[in-house]
């Protein structure tokens, strides 16, 4: 349960009145919480951008972007969760199951690309409509219901490819990759979920999802339905999970039931470095983001500082932890 | 209460039983003295983990241990190359061993205590982190040092003994079992640990020191984690990265289908050895049936989730009835 | 024609009657309000009223129209709101946000009007106090303002009866002045008000008629012509058809001089002036909610707290037991001073509390009776290797017998066990160490009258060794009754020291109301 309000008091203060300089603040407080995170992406880039000459050129901004979106949409799923109250330990099965329905699909039943993109979409929403009723509608932990249905839908991941292979519709693969100009069309399935959750943003149901985060008590007593934002609250997220599903598969244009695992502790530390509170209610969708490129750029950075590749594990877990301690001091206490 | 201790311990027994019933119809030879032998041993292992995470689980918070298999690692690899190291003339070996093991599993755990009650990070994350630092951390020391982490003969003939039939190892599973239990039901440490859990105001305003229990919590967790390690290196033959990750979901689905309570203070170890010897019966029943790892994950997932609904429900009823 | 009628309500908290056959009636444009003691029903009532509690009898109707009860939408929609008396807001939401949540101001498809609702917003809101940062998180509201936010999520709301639960409770002068008018504003234009408050100054500017209820009954009804009869009201409150724990009515208590010592209770030679003092306090500071709080105990002595809820009673007793930090402040035990670092420190010390939410700060109410008795000796056993079995049973056996605990069996979960005998649970494990100041705080909250009287007991039993207790009730009656002398907080600071011919309560009530003694 949350602290009550009256246990948060700041010091009573006089009420500034309206101006200029508060509605600034506003907007900057409002996203103040990403600014731990926006601070590591910067460093971060400054080291890659030092290692990599290159780094800026249209080239590699293109390949870190194809490798970053399923990151980032992985990352902003969570966040949704998280936000929202609570925690999705299953989008990394979920990425492998869906991968492999992308996989297996087309020579399983001889669909064509649509086809196979709708029967992945489906069952992405159908395990979002799952979690969301264990959590939302019986109350269950999220931790371990979600951890629970991570191996379902691990198992049903192997099922459909016990060992890696399968091929996934080629033409979603051409399409990642290829460039319109300057622009890389590998971009596009990020844009679309960050201007999905914008728009739900103005929307009463984004307003709602944050706010049961926040406080569940208050939103119930004002009348609302907080078990169907739940249970919507995951569908959204779910939504962003077929997302990064699909860019993955159209990079190794094949299906691993094992592919997706590492993504769920990423999506955590993600969600957490870049700000989100674990309590909910509390962060934006940018740190988020920023969470998720710097775990990427972080790679990066292993990589061309020529940290010998047994060095790399060990050094992004120190990175995470480190980050997590930064994190947690002098934040809100968890009640 | 004790009405639901033993009806869940009932229920995972007749469980238990159907799966030996069941095993031996579908898979004659399923139920024979060899084969029940191995189960058990393999049991022990899951029982030990049960232990680990049964602790962690009961200090509260949403305590879990996901690092015990990213442990037991740590202690397998560790304790086989101390054996291997050691002068061969003395006998000093295994005990070295464990020592280097327990410490390491020790430190592990007590990092995993501080930054769960000093920083306030949720266990869930605090101990996965742990576990991706540990595995990363071994990967780095086994590419520098050339140990030979082949499991000595003492190892492998303590792992592979028997005692009148019965494998040394699952007697070790009952005295460390009957000491948890002990320690649980019938010692004032046990009553600080579960009224930690279960409600840490009260235990505070009643002179707990509830971040030194919870601390306590995870580094006998992640100690009896790592001693597991050394026993697992003796059954499987080798140390290897990865010889732990198998256990961490099976382990927490063995404390809650035996009741320790997410929310803490709440458990019975008995319930959770029995639903040890339910989980690897049903594995092996799974296996023999030749359904491979996919069924396997799946059927985990439903029954956790069925438990978890049967736990809900009752903790439900209790407290409309209050 | 009544706009809201409310009809035989009664809700019961396991052994407890909150509220016994209520009724009650609102008229349109009408200001009702609703006085009462600590714990006489109001709040449960309010709830009732706005559907956010479930009445176990009694009907709810608005303009004749059937109301199902307990369920909070149907009432919104059918136009009652209510401004609770703890604020319902979402900390990480901006204030605007907050005054429309669950009733957002939307456009086609339900997309937000933002700016119509910050607009509405900040209209609302400076109808109660001028200057808004609309943008602030509420979370780092003050209380006050937070409460302004809560009243203007009522306001929002538009209803056609709008329940106010002490809304001044945090409120300053000039605020106060604001919701006044407001509320005639709103009266004026046909909507019933509800308006429960401790102020007497209040509901006398602003009522038409005042209802007081009385341990859960309606016990008078009186109009307000610009003239409230306090002493009436008062007589009301006090339960003039409440027996104590003598048997004497709380009328003949009034009229004696001097409060009566509860010596068939409690056997301890009383203490006097040359008695040594066990605990002295001096400037005590923890956050907005103690201001400055000084204070002596003598041994063997019983100190009451008296105050109305939330004027740091509560956090006076936290801060002495170590388990809420002090800002400032001194405090010597014996004499010598103490640093207060954690409870532990402090039960070692002596200082034990009994807390106030007996559910979430003081019982496993899973575990049995047992585990919950013997606690404290868990913890301080010296060999945690093994249970005291033995001093264990008969620790629980003698609290049991000494508190006339019922309980079937000492293997029953707590939470089977009445409030009452929760509470003496609580109480009873501090049965077998030495101590020197026992706090406790609100012991009697939901408890009923034989085990209250069972309670104080207890607490004469702990006291009679020369330990001194501190006791913080709700109830100035009992205090009244039970303890040695009363200090009164107001507002973070002890306002009155009251013994001897000074304990009655006239001076209480004035002093609680932050009066100064007259």
């Amino acid at each position: 349960m949350k602290a009550g309000l009256t246990e948060r008091l700041q010091p009573a203060r006089e009420q500034p009145v309206h101006g200029l300089r508060q509605c600034i603040h506003a907007i900057t407080s409002r996203n103040s919480s990403a600014l731990p995170g926006v601070a590591m992406l910067l460093i971060v880039l400054a080291c890659n951008a030092f290692l990599q000459p290159d780094f800026f050129s249209a080239d590699s901004l293109s390949s870190n972007l194809q490798n970053a979106a399923p990151v980032i949409l992985v990352c902003m799923a969570q966040a949704v969760i998280v936000l929202l109250g609570e925690l999705d330990l299953s989008v990394g099965s979920g990425i492998s199951l869906i991968n492999c329905v992308l996989a297996a699909v087309p020579s399983l039943t001889g669909w064509g690309t649509a086809a196979t993109c709708v029967a992945a979409l489906v069952i992405a929403v159908a395990a979002g409509v799952c979690n969301g009723l264990l959590v939302g509608y019986l109350r269950q932990s999220a931790l371990i219901a979600t951890f629970a249905t991570g191996a379902i839908w691990f198992g049903g991941a192997l099922l459909l490819m016990p060992q890696p292979g399968g091929a996934v519709p080629e033409i979603l693969g051409e399409w990642f990759a290829m460039r319109v100009g300057v622009f890389p069309l590998a971009a596009i399935p990020v844009l679309a979920a960050c201007a999905l959750w914008a728009l739900l943003q103005r929307h009463r149901f984004g307003r709602r999802l944050i706010a049961t985060g926040s406080s569940a008590d208050a939103v119930f007593k004002s009348g609302v339905d907080t078990r169907l934002v739940k249970l919507l609250g995951y569908v959204l997220a779910w939504l962003f999970v077929f997302g990064a599903a699909l860019c993955i598969s159209a990079q190794t244009s094949s299906g691993d039931a094992r592919l997706g695992l590492p993504y769920t502790l990423n999506s955590v530390a993600a969600v957490v470095i870049g700000g989100i509170s674990l309590a909910g209610g509390r962060g934006s969708m940018l740190g988020a983001i920023c969470g998720a490129l710097v775990l990427v750029l972080i790679g990066n950075v292993v990589y061309f500082a020529g940290i010998p590749s047994n060095y790399q594990e060990v050094f992004k877990g120190a990175v995470i932890l480190l980050a997590l301690g930064c994190t947690f001091i002098g934040a809100r206490k968890p009640a | 209460m004790s009405a639901t201790l033993t009806s869940r311990r009932m229920l995972l027994l007749v469980l238990v039983v159907l799966v030996m019933v069941g095993g031996q119809w579908a898979v004659p030879g399923f139920t024979n003295a060899d084969q029940l032998g191995n189960q058990l041993k393999i049991a022990t292992f899951l029982g030990l983990f049960g232990i680990s995470q049964t602790l962690a689980m009961m200090a509260g918070g949403q305590g879990l241990d996901l690092s015990v298999g990213a442990v037991a690692t740590l202690g397998g690899i560790i304790g086989a190359a101390v054996i291997n190291v050691a002068p061969a003339g003395l006998p000093v070996g295994l005990p070295l061993a464990l020592v280097a093991a327990a410490l390491c599993g020790a430190l592990v755990g007590v990092v995993n205590g501080c930054g769960i009650t000093v920083f306030k990070v949720p266990p869930l994350v605090m101990t996965l982190a742990m576990a991706s630092l540990v595995d990363g951390g071994l990967i780095v020391w086994s590419s520098l040092m050339h140990v030979n982490t082949a499991a000595s003969t003492t190892l492998v003939a303590l792992a592979g003994r028997s005692v009148a039939g019965v494998p040394s190892i699952a007697v070790l599973w009952l005295v460390a079992g009957t000491a948890v239990w002990w320690f649980l039901d019938r010692s004032a440490w046990g009553r600080r640990l579960m009224a930690t859990g279960a409600n840490p105001t009260a235990a505070l305003l009643t002179g707990a020191r509830v971040r030194a229990v919870r601390i306590a919590a995870y580094t006998a967790s992640a100690m009896i984690a790592a001693l597991t390690g050394v026993l697992l290196v003796g059954y499987v033959g080798q140390a290897f990265l990865g010889l732990g990750s198998g256990y961490v979901l099976t382990s927490v689905v063995v404390a809650v289908l035996g009741g320790v309570s997410l929310g803490g203070g709440r458990g019975d170890y008995i319930a959770v050895a029995i639903a040890a010897l339910f989980i690897t019966a049903l594995t092996s029943l799974l296996t023999a049936l030749q359904i491979g790892e996919a069924g396997r994950q799946c059927i985990f997932g439903a029954t956790l989730i069925v438990f978890l609904t049967m736990n809900g429900w009752s903790v439900g009823r209790r407290a409309m009835a209050a | 024609m009544p706009l809201l009628t409310a009809t035989g309500i009664t809700r019961r908290y396991g052994g407890v009657v909150a509220l016994d056959n209520v009724s009650i009636e609102v008229n349109a444009g009408e200001v009702l309000g609703l006085l009462g003691a600590n714990g006489s029903g109001k709040s449960t009532l309010s709830s009732i009223l706005a559907g956010d509690n479930r009445p176990d009898a009694g009907t709810l109707s608005l303009d004749s129209h059937r109301l199902p009860p307990g369920e909070p939408r149907a009432a919104r929609a059918a136009g009652i709101a209510i401004a609770h008396q703890h604020p319902g807001l979402a900390p990480d939401l901006p204030v605007w946000e907050n005054v429309f949540l669950g009733a957002e101001m939307c456009r086609r498809g339900r997309f937000l009007n933002r700016t119509a609702a910050r607009r509405r917003a900040a209209q609302l809101l400076s109808s109660l106090r001028a200057g808004w940062n609309l943008d602030l998180p509420a979370g780092q509201l003050s209380v006050a303002d937070q409460q302004l936010v809560e009243i203007a999520k009522a306001l929002a709301l538009e209803p056609r009866v709008l329940i106010f639960d002490e809304p001044t409770a945090a409120l300053a002068a000039a605020e106060v002045e604001s919701l006044m008018r407001v509320i005639r504003a709103l009266a004026a234009r046909g909507t019933a008000i509800v308006f429960i408050s401790h102020r007497m100054a209040e509901i006398q500017a602003l009522c038409d008629r005042v209802m007081v209820l009385c341990n859960g009954r309606h016990a008078g009804e009186i109009p307000v012509q610009g003239k409230l009869d306090e002493a009436r009201v008062l007589a009301w409150m006090g339960g003039a058809a409440d027996v104590d724990m003598h048997g004497e009515s709380a009328a003949a208590r009034r009229h004696s001089q001097h409060s009566p010592r509860m010596s068939a209770v409690i056997t301890a030679s009383a203490p006097n002036d040359i008695s040594p003092i066990a605990l002295s306090a001096r400037g005590l500071r923890a956050g907005a909610r103690l201001r400055g709080v000084e204070f002596e105990l003598r041994q063997g002595e019983i100190l009451g707290v008296a105050g109305l809820q939330g004027h740091g009673q509560e956090e006076l007793l936290d801060a002495l037991a170590g388990y809420r930090k002090l800002d400032d402040g001194e405090i010597t035990l014996d004499g010598a001073p103490i640093a207060v670092r954690s409870p532990r420190e402090m039960i070692d010390a002596g200082v034990c509390l009994v807390p106030n939410d007996r559910h979430r700060q003081g019982l496993w109410l899973d575990h049995s009776v047992e585990f919950n008795l013997a606690q404290v000796a868990a913890n301080f056993q010296r060999e945690p290797w093994r249970l005291r079995s033995a001093s264990i049973r008969q620790l629980v056996d003698f609290a049991v017998k000494r508190l006339r605990i019922k309980t079937s069996d000492a293997r029953q979960p707590v939470r089977a066990l009445s409030g009452g005998n929760q509470q003496k649970v609580v109480i009873g494990r501090w049965l077998d160490r030495r101590i020197k100041v026992l706090l406790l705080s609100d012991p009697t909250k939901g408890v009923d009258v034989i085990a209250r009287k069972e309670i104080y007991e207890a607490i004469g039993a702990l006291t009679e060794a020369g330990a001194a207790a501190i006791v913080y009730a709700s109830d100035t009656d009992e205090l009244l009754a039970v303890c040695d002398r009363l200090i009164v907080m107001y507002e973070g600071r002890v306002v009155a020291q009251l013994e001897g011919p000074d304990m009655n309560e006239a001076r209480v009530t004035s002093a609680l109301f932050g009066r100064s003694a007259a």
